[in-house]
């Protein structure tokens, strides 16, 4: 699985509604604080074969994101 | 519309009363199935509350025309969001303009930054026709003004500023204009991108029928989207910083939110979007017009505004505001006296000496409510 991390809880959601209203599903996840450097933080994860697919998705609709963490599960803290 | 034990309640500019039974359901659902603290962690409690927060700020900035939900800040009610849009964007040596309806949530405000000696202001007519009114805000502005901030309705009259020809001037002009919307939320059609506003302060409580404990600044440009925070604090996000997250809304969002009032003003828009705000209006102002028309017969009985509304201030000859307030209190009818926290509307309105009586409707009144309420006021100025 890809998480893809987000600035916010707020654009996470935003993120998950503009997918989902596409038929992707993704989950909201807290991101490892060890794989940012600013602590704390949300990202969306889905199957990494969508990254491209959801990316284009979210940048179609203005909804920014950071960066493409892939593989592993960094939900749980 | 009464209480169990027959309290007719007429003090809605104040906070609206009943709230709709869908805004009750809400709130209880909420605390019964979205305990969690929104934006903190990733459990499934803490993405219910977070998901109800989000749907609350679809729902205001659809309302309200802002483009984006994230261009809804919550705040615990109108004078926060007031504060935090004037601060975030003052800096010093700037020049504000304000009303001279304004209630002391903005009046205060601008006069504490003004006694520092950090910024000026100006107090423009809010009253005339809408060319004398543009007339004298072009009159008022400086080259160093840079904000504006105003009631769009005040809280003891009816007449509206025209917000949209001084957003367009604003907008001409380079000065950042923020609008006090607490008694026109709800009660008029307000488009912050269509009228220019750049951030449009609301309660959640009000004319939006939620529960008291949040308000917000609905954004209508990036005026505010790098300002200086009023209180920082947990965010949820980029905690190893020690400054606030440049990202709106929870730069401006520091501690917990108060989901269940928020979830209640989510269905508390929806019941204004349901009975349409034009057929909300125009119901208080039928009940207005039938409450002023019995007043103006009395003799002793003194009002303010001919304009048709939600709100009526009056007076009694020889009976000072706080009596007539209590008298009708004692008679199961709740109305506010004073000077409602207003004294540069009641200067404006003629009516600074004493304050007056404001009777405020809401969507559950009737017009039998309105008689009841005109045939107490007669027996108390006949006495």
């Amino acid at each position: 699985m890809c998480i893809l991390t987000m600035k916010s809880i707020t654009h996470a959601i935003r993120a998950k509604n503009v997918l989902e209203g596409r038929g992707i599903s993704v989950t909201i996840v807290s991101i490892d604080p060890r794989l940012t450097a600013r602590g704390c933080s949300y990202g969306i994860r889905f199957a990494c074969a969508d990254a491209d697919r959801i990316k284009g998705m979210l940048d179609a609709k203005g909804v920014s994101y950071g960066v493409l963490l892939g593989g592993g599960d960094h939900e749980n803290r | 519309m009464k209480t169990a034990d027959g309290i007719l309640y007429f003090d809605n500019a104040a906070t609206t009363y009943p709230k709709p039974e869908s805004v009750i359901r809400a709130v209880t659902y909420c605390m019964r199935e979205s305990g969690g603290n929104p934006g903190r962690g990733s459990h499934t409690m803490a993405l219910r509350a977070a998901e109800e927060i989000y749907a609350c700020r679809e729902e205001a900035a659809s309302f309200f025309g802002a483009s984006e939900a994230e261009q809804v800040i919550f705040t615990m009610n109108t004078t926060h969001a007031l504060n935090l849009a004037l601060k975030s964007v003052i800096r010093p040596g700037d020049h504000v303009l304000i009303g001279s309806m304004e209630h002391n949530a903005v009046l205060r405000p601008v006069s504490a930054l003004a006694s520092l000696g950090t910024v000026s202001y100006s107090v423009f007519s809010a009253r005339g026709t809408d060319a004398q009114i543009l007339s004298g805000i072009r009159a008022k502005i400086r080259s160093n003004t840079r904000v504006m901030i105003t009631a769009h309705v005040p809280n003891i009259a009816n007449t509206a500023l025209p917000i949209d020809k001084i957003g367009s001037l604003c907008r001409q002009r380079g000065i950042t204009l923020i609008v006090d919307g607490a008694q026109s939320a709800g009660h008029l059609p307000i488009d912050v991108g269509r009228m220019n506003i750049d951030m449009l302060c609301v309660p959640g409580h009000k004319g939006l029928y939620g529960v008291q404990g949040c308000g917000m600044i609905v954004c209508g440009s990036e005026a505010i989207t790098h300002g200086r925070t009023l209180i920082e604090g947990g965010s949820g996000v980029h905690s190893l910083e020690a400054g606030m997250p440049d990202e709106l809304p929870e730069r401006y969002e520091a501690g917990t939110l108060p989901t269940p009032a928020i979830a209640g003003l989510s269905a508390g828009i929806r019941f204004v979007k349901q009975q349409g705000i034009a057929s909300l209006h125009r119901r208080e102002c039928d009940l207005w017009r039938r409450l002023y028309t019995d007043l103006s017969a009395m003799p002793h009985v003194r009002l303010y505004d001919s304009t048709p509304g939600s709100v009526l201030l009056f007076n009694i000859d020889g009976i000072s505001p706080a009596e007539v307030s209590e008298k009708l209190n004692q008679r199961g009818i709740c109305v506010r006296s004073g000077y409602h926290c207003a004294p540069m509307a009641h200067k404006t309105l003629g009516s600074i000496d004493n304050g007056g009586v404001r009777v405020s409707f809401g969507a559950f009144h009737t017009e039998r409510d309105v008689c009841r309420l005109r045939d107490e006021i007669w027996n108390i100025a006949r006495q």
